[in-house]
C-alpha cells in the first residue's frame, strides 16, 4: 500500500523540501496553524486510535492528554530515533528518504500539545539519516517553517538534532533523556513520568519516528480515515519491517492487523529459495520466537500479546527449515548481554547466564536440567529487572525452549544438533556457568547487603 | 626533523583549533554533550585526551566525569585506531543471512594489516532488509557477500592513502 509514511520515497530528490513540498508537504502544518486549534489536532489523534509505534502500542492521544495537564515551561518534544531494536529499519527509511515528513509531524506534536522546544535523538550509526534530517531541519528553518511566529501565527519553535553512540537502551524513554542531558543512559525510575518531569526537569512529550510521521496524514485527511485504513480492527497503516529468510524483504507499509501469512507470503514473496516456514518474530529481538503454525496470527499489538509474545516494533523475522532455534536464540541473547547496561543485576547476570546456558547446549555440554535453568532464570529476569530491556530480553530464549523442547532436548540428552548448524564438539565453554537460579543469587546479594 | 615534527605541532594546533569551534556551535544548544565527543573522534579518530579536557571545560564539569559518560557508549574509542572502521552486523537476521562468512573474511584480512582497518562485531545497524549488512565508516553496504565487503575496505583504505 505505502500510501503514508511510504508515499514519498521513491520521489526523484524525496528528500530534499522542494519534492515535499510538491507532495503536499507542510499543508497539515498550514491547515493546522491556520484552521485549527491545537485541541482540534489533538481530537483527530484521539479519532485515529493510533498506538504509538516504537513498541508498546500506547494510545498516542492518551499520551498527548498528559502533557496537556503538565505544569512546568519550556515544553519538550522528544523525538525518539533511536530505532535499534534488531530487524526493524523503518525509521532510518522515513529519515533518509522523507526527513520532512519527520519534521512536519514533530512540529505538529508541539503545536498541539504547548511545547516549545524540539529534540531529534537519532542513532549514532545512522549517518545518512543524520544528514538528511539536519538538511531538512536547516531547509525548513530558511523557509519559515521552524523559528519565531511560524507562517504568521504565534506558535513559534527551536529544533535541535542530536547524535546517540551506540547504545540500545537509550531507546528506553528514560535512559533517552538522561544520554540527552549528558549522562550515562541509565533508565530512571517511573513516576515520575516524562510528562511531569522529563527532559531537564521540564514536562516531556515522548514519540517515535513512525507515530509522528503519521501525523500529516491524520490532520489532512481526519482521524476517522486514518483509523479506517486498518484491517482486523486494526487503527490505521503499520510499516512492517520485514528480514530473515524471505524472498523480498523489506519495509511494507500495510492496514494493521494484517496477517503474519499475508506479510510473509504475499508481499514477501514467501520463505526464500522454496524452503519451508520452520520459526518466526514478530517484533524484533525483544519477541519470543514463534513456531510455522502461528502464521495466522493477526500482526497487531492485542493479538500478538494474547498470543503470548509481543508486536513491539513489527520486525518480522523469518526462519526457514534448515535453520538451528538454538542457532537462533543465542543471536537474540548475545544481543540482551552486550546492549543490557549494567544498572540493575537481574538483567546484566541473566543476560549472561541465558547466552552462557546456550553456548554449552551449542557445544553439546550442557547439565540435563538445562531447559529448567533457562525456565527460571527466565522468570526471575521477567519479575525483577528494572526496566523494559531486561524484563522481555529472556522472551527470544525461553520462547524457544517452550515452543521447540524436542530441538533443545536433542543438543542436551542426544548431543545432536538436527539442523546440523551448532558445532556440538563437546568443548566445554571457558566461562564458568553459575547453577544457582538467579533468584538464590538475588537472595544472597540481598544478605550481603543486610550483612 | 625539526621542521617536521613542527608541522605536526601545526596540524594538530589546527585540529584544536577547528575543535575548539565546534565545542563553541555546540555548546550554546542545550544536551550536546554527546555531539562534541562526536567532534572530538571526528578530529582525532578517538577520543584524545587534551581534546576531551576542552569538552569537560566548555561543560563546566570534570574529565573525569566526561569519561564516565563516555564510556557508557560503544561508539567512542579511548586509543587510537586505524583510518577504517568495518562494523559487521551479527545479530539474527544478518546472521540467518551469511554475517559470520564476512566477518571471519574481514577479521583475517585485517590481521595481516592491522594499520589500515580493524573489524568490529556490532549489533543490528538497522539495515536488516538489506542483510548481511556492515558500515565501512559512514558508508553502509548491504546486500554484502564476502568479496562484496572486502572491497568496500579496500576502497576505504585505498581513499584514505590517497588524502594522506
Amino acid at each position: 500500500m505505502d500510501q503514508i509514511c511510504l508515499r514519498r520515497i521513491h520521489n526523484e530528490n524525496s528528500q530534499d523540501i522542494a519534492s515535499y513540498m510538491a507532495h503536499d508537504g507542510y499543508a497539515a502544518l498550514r491547515k493546522a496553524l491556520t484552521e485549527m486549534t491545537p485541541e482540534a489536532v489533538h481530537e483527530e489523534v484521539r479519532a485515529s486510535n493510533m498506538g504509538g509505534r516504537g513498541g508498546a502500542g500506547f494510545p498516542t492521544a492518551m499520551k498527548w492528554n498528559f502533557l496537556v495537564g503538565a505544569r512546568g515551561e519550556p515544553k519538550y518534544v522528544l523525538c525518539n530515533f533511536d530505532e535499534s531494536e534488531p530487524g526493524t529499519f523503518s525509521n532510518r527509511i522515513i529519515g533518509e528518504e522523507d526527513p520532512h515528513l519527520l519534521v512536519e509531524g514533530c512540529l505538529l506534536a508541539a503545536y498541539a500539545t504547548g511545547c516549545s522546544i524540539i529534540f531529534i535523538y537519532i542513532r549514532g550509526e545512522y549517518f545518512l539519516a543524520y544528514e538528511r534530517v539536519k538538511h531538512a531541519i536547516e531547509q525548513a528553518t530558511e523557509q519559515g517553517l521552524i523559528g519565531q511566529n511560524i507562517l504568521g501565527s504565534d506558535f513559534s519553535v527551536e529544533v535541535y538534532l542530536r547524535r546517540g553512540a551506540g547504545a540500545y537502551i537509550c531507546g528506553e524513554e528514560t535512559a533517552i533523556m538522561n544520554s540527552l542531558e549528558g549522562k550515562r543512559g541509565y533508565p530512571r525510575a517511573r513516576p515520575p513520568f516524562p510528562a511531569n518531569e522529563g527532559l531537564f526537569g521540564k514536562p516531556t512529550l515522548i514519540n517515535n519516528v513512525e507515530t509522528l510521521s503519521n501525523l500529516p496524514d491524520i490532520v489532512l485527511n481526519g482521524g476517522e480515515w486514518w483509523s479506517n485504513l486498518g484491517v482486523n480492527e486494526g487503527a490505521g497503516l503499520n510499516i512492517y519491517c520485514l528480514s530473515g529468510h524471505v524472498e523480498r524483504p523489506g519495509a511494507y507499509e500495510l492496514p494493521m492487523g494484517t496477517t503474519a501469512r499475508e506479510l510473509i507470503y504475499e508481499h514477501g514473496g514467501g520463505v526464500w529459495q522454496g524452503r519451508e516456514l520452520k520459526a518466526w518474530k514478530p517484533g524484533g529481538a525483544s519477541s519470543a520466537i514463534l513456531p510455522a503454525d502461528t502464521i495466522d496470527l493477526v500482526l497487531d499489538f492485542k493479538p500478538v500479546m494474547a498470543a503470548g509474545t509481543i508486536l513491539g516494533t513489527a520486525g518480522v523475522i523469518v526462519m526457514d527449515d534448515q535453520t538451528c532455534v538454538v542457532d537462533a536464540a543465542i543471536r537474540d541473547a548475545m544481543f540482551f548481554e552486550e546492549e543490557s547496561c549494567g544498572f540493575c543485576f537481574p538483567c546484566r547476570d541473566g543476560t549472561r547466564v541465558l547466552r552462557m546456558l546456550l553456548e554449552r547446549v551449542r557445544h553439546g555440554v550442557a547439565a540435563p536440567d538445562t531447559m529448567d535453568l533457562i525456565e527460571h532464570a527466565s522468570q526471575d529476569m521477567i519479575g525483577a529487572s528494572f526496566c523494559g530491556l531486561g524484563q522481555f530480553a529472556p522472551w527470544p530464549v525461553v520462547s524457544t525452549v517452550r515452543n521447540f523442547p524436542r530441538e533443545y532436548q536433542a543438543h542436551i540428552i542426544e548431543k545432536t544438533c538436527p539442523a546440523g548448524v551448532c558445532p556440538m564438539d563437546g568443548i566445554e565453554p571457558d566461562e564458568h556457568v553459575d547453577r544457582r537460579t538467579l533468584q538464590e543469587m538475588l537472595v544472597a546479594q540481598k544478605g550481603e547487603v543486610l550483612a | 626533523m625539526a621542521t617536521q615534527s613542527s608541522e605536526i605541532d601545526t596540524a594538530a594546533a589546527a585540529k584544536y583549533a577547528a575543535l575548539q569551534r565546534e565545542i563553541e556551535e555546540c555548546g550554546r544548544e542545550p544536551g550536546s554533550t554527546l555531539d562534541m565527543l562526536h567532534a572530538v573522534q571526528r578530529q582525532f579518530g578517538y577520543l584524545e585526551p587534551k581534546a576531551v579536557g576542552m569538552v569537560a571545560e566548555a561543560l563546566g564539569i570534570t574529565k573525569a566525569n566526561l569519561y564516565g559518560v563516555a564510556t557508557f557508549y560503544t561508539m567512542f574509542f579511548f586509543e587510537p585506531k586505524p583510518p577504517v572502521i568495518a562494523r559487521v552486523c551479527v545479530n539474527l537476521s544478518c546472521h540467518l543471512r551469511g554475517a559470520q562468512e564476512i566477518l571471519h573474511t574481514l577479521e583475517d584480512a585485517a590481521s595481516a594489516r592491522p594499520e589500515s582497518f580493524e573489524v568490529e562485531e556490532v549489533m543490528c545497524l538497522g539495515l536488516c532488509e538489506q542483510a548481511p549488512a556492515l558500515l565501512v565508516n559512514e558508508v553502509a553496504i548491504g546486500q554484502a557477500t564476502a568479496k562484496k565487503a572486502l572491497e568496500g575496505v579496500e576502497t576505504a583504505v585505498a581513499a584514505h592513502t590517497a588524502d594522506g
